[in-house]
């Protein structure tokens, strides 16, 4: 009999190179207590969260607890069935409802993560003779969704329209295309060119998909994303969102007007063979959804915010993704002052997540700060001078001062 | 196109990614013997796909393991 878990090897050499850097690991990180959407407890120290994707700080939102308490009372504590079967409650239903209402689209299905919904959606709805092109720096339920399915995946270059109209113009004509887009990317906090992806789409007769798992709550004066704010939502033929982002919550669904999205509650496998959301988490999010679309303040906070930490960073040197988003991707050199830089912030109180390769673009190093519209000025006082100490101890003087 | 063309892209595009500095040949395994991860892998495609004006289905790709078996994909994508 051979050794089963050879194959992890390299990964545990990558990892291994932490522990030996570092008292504490980045990767192992454990929470002792959660205080507030931007405050915790970890390994005995008092930490400020820039390293979360509550974007809207809406996970202790008193409303949402209240309602997700109630319903718990109500109807207990977990459906212990699939959609398909005794899973589907009223609150499941009115759920579905809001949110196909809340895009204005004709119809919403609901999948118990946002991963789920990836991979049920795409696997489902591409078959043998179908083509799928995806953006080559897509989420990895996206590739997986691509791997249980039966079509013919190409990857086109990252936020590249131009090379995705050249894969589309060799494909025949009269096959179905499916075009797979993130509208913001999850490591970089980088933008597609919405309007130029479905342009393209458009031309060559694809439907094209956008998640939007991280502009949700964000963009658009109604917060359903940067398909809003790019004003291209009735060019987008469905859109893939998830709960456990700015909505605070867990869950994913896809919403379209293509009235066979509701074939997908037979044919889609991550739909069908799986329970459904326990009745408080649907509470939850069908509360935080009203808030969202009720409180732009909380968007004018979340952008207000991103202006000081992204701008911030910037001018001090740090090299942060393209576009200004409140998903900010540091890069660093390497490994080691990825490491250096992370454990000054936690000695500091301030807590990122470290992202590696293969999760990120280009094999980089990143310190994946986000940020949260519950920050207080304070905190991102003391987020900016943490920084400014990282700059310092690995860069020497920061720009911003030099200058 | 011919083969070794494109062996030369593959050589080419590999010896940025290995670090390592492991000795590339047609029968080196891309998914064992370097210490390369899949999404370079994946990204080298994008260098061979230009240069020889072909597009490589990604399910092709899952059962490609060594340098040779990978040109060898290319050749026959390029010569439908
Ligand atoms: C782009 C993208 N899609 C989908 C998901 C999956 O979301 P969930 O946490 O709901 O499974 C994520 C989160 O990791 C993501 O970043």
């Amino acid at each position: 009999m051979g050794d089963i878990f050879q194959k992890f090897e390299h990964i545990k050499k990558v990892r291994g190179h932490f522990l030996e850097q570092s008292a504490c690991n980045p990767l192992g990180i454990k929470i002792d207590e959660i205080y507030s959407p931007t405050q915790a407890r970890i390994l005995g120290q008092d930490c400020i969260m820039l390293g979360t994707n509550n974007y809207l700080g809406l996970t202790m939102n008193d409303e949402a607890i209240a309602q997700s308490v109630e319903a718990t009372q109500t109807a207990g504590t977990g459906t212990t069935g699939s959609r398909v079967a005794n899973g589907s409650y009223q609150g499941h239903q009115a759920l579905e409802r809001r949110i196909a209402d809340y895009y204005d689209r004709k119809h919403c299905i609901l999948f118990t993560t946002g991963y789920q919904a990836n991979v049920g959606f795409i696997s489902a709805i591409t078959g043998k003779d179908d083509y799928v092109l995806i953006d080559a720096d897509s989420h990895a339920s996206i590739y997986d969704g691509c791997k249980l399915g039966d079509a013919t995946i190409l990857r086109f270059k990252h936020n590249d329209p131009e090379n995705l109209a050249k894969k589309l113009a060799r494909l025949p004509e009269d096959a179905n295309k499916l075009v797979i887009i993130e509208s913001v990317y999850s490591m970089l906090g980088d933008i597609a060119p919405l309007k130029e992806f479905a342009a393209v789409s458009k031309k060559y007769g694809a439907y094209i998909m956008v998640d939007e798992a991280h502009s949700m709550g964000i963009f658009g004066e109604n917060g359903r994303g940067l398909c809003e704010s790019e004003g291209v939502e009735d060019q987008i033929d469905f859109i893939i969102g998830t709960f456990s982002k700015s909505v605070g919550t867990i869950g994913g669904y896809c919403v379209s007007n293509h009235d066979g999205l509701q074939d997908l509650r037979y044919a889609a496998r991550a739909y069908v063979f799986t329970a459904s959301l326990p009745p408080a988490i649907v509470a939850a999010a069908h509360a935080n959804l009203d808030t969202i679309q009720n409180t732009p303040s909380l968007r004018t906070q979340l952008w207000n915010n991103t202006d000081r930490i992204y701008d911030g960073l910037k001018a001090m040197g740090f090299t942060v993704g393209p576009h200004k988003t409140p998903v900010i991707g540091i890069q660093m050199t390497d490994i080691e002052s990825g490491i250096r830089a992370w454990q000054i912030l936690f000695e500091h109180g301030v807590y990122v997540n470290m992202a590696l390769p293969p999760a990120t673009p280009a094999g980089v190093c990143l310190l994946r700060c986000s940020v949260c519209a519950a920050h207080t000025p304070e905190q991102i006082d003391k987020i900016m001078d943490a920084f400014e100490t990282v700059y310092r101890t690995l860069y020497g003087t920061p720009k911003s001062e030099a200058a | 196109m011919n083969r070794n063309d494109i062996l030369k892209i593959i050589y080419q595009e590999l010896e940025k990614v290995n670090a390592d500095h492991i000795p590339l040949k047609e029968q080196t395994d891309m998914t064992t013997d370097l210490n390369v991860d899949s999404v370079s892998v994946m990204d080298l495609m994008f260098a061979i796909e230009e240069e020889f004006d072909v597009a490589v289905p990604l399910n092709d790709l899952a059962d490609i393991r060594t340098i040779g078996e990978l040109a060898d994909l290319v050749e026959k994508i390029g010569a439908a």
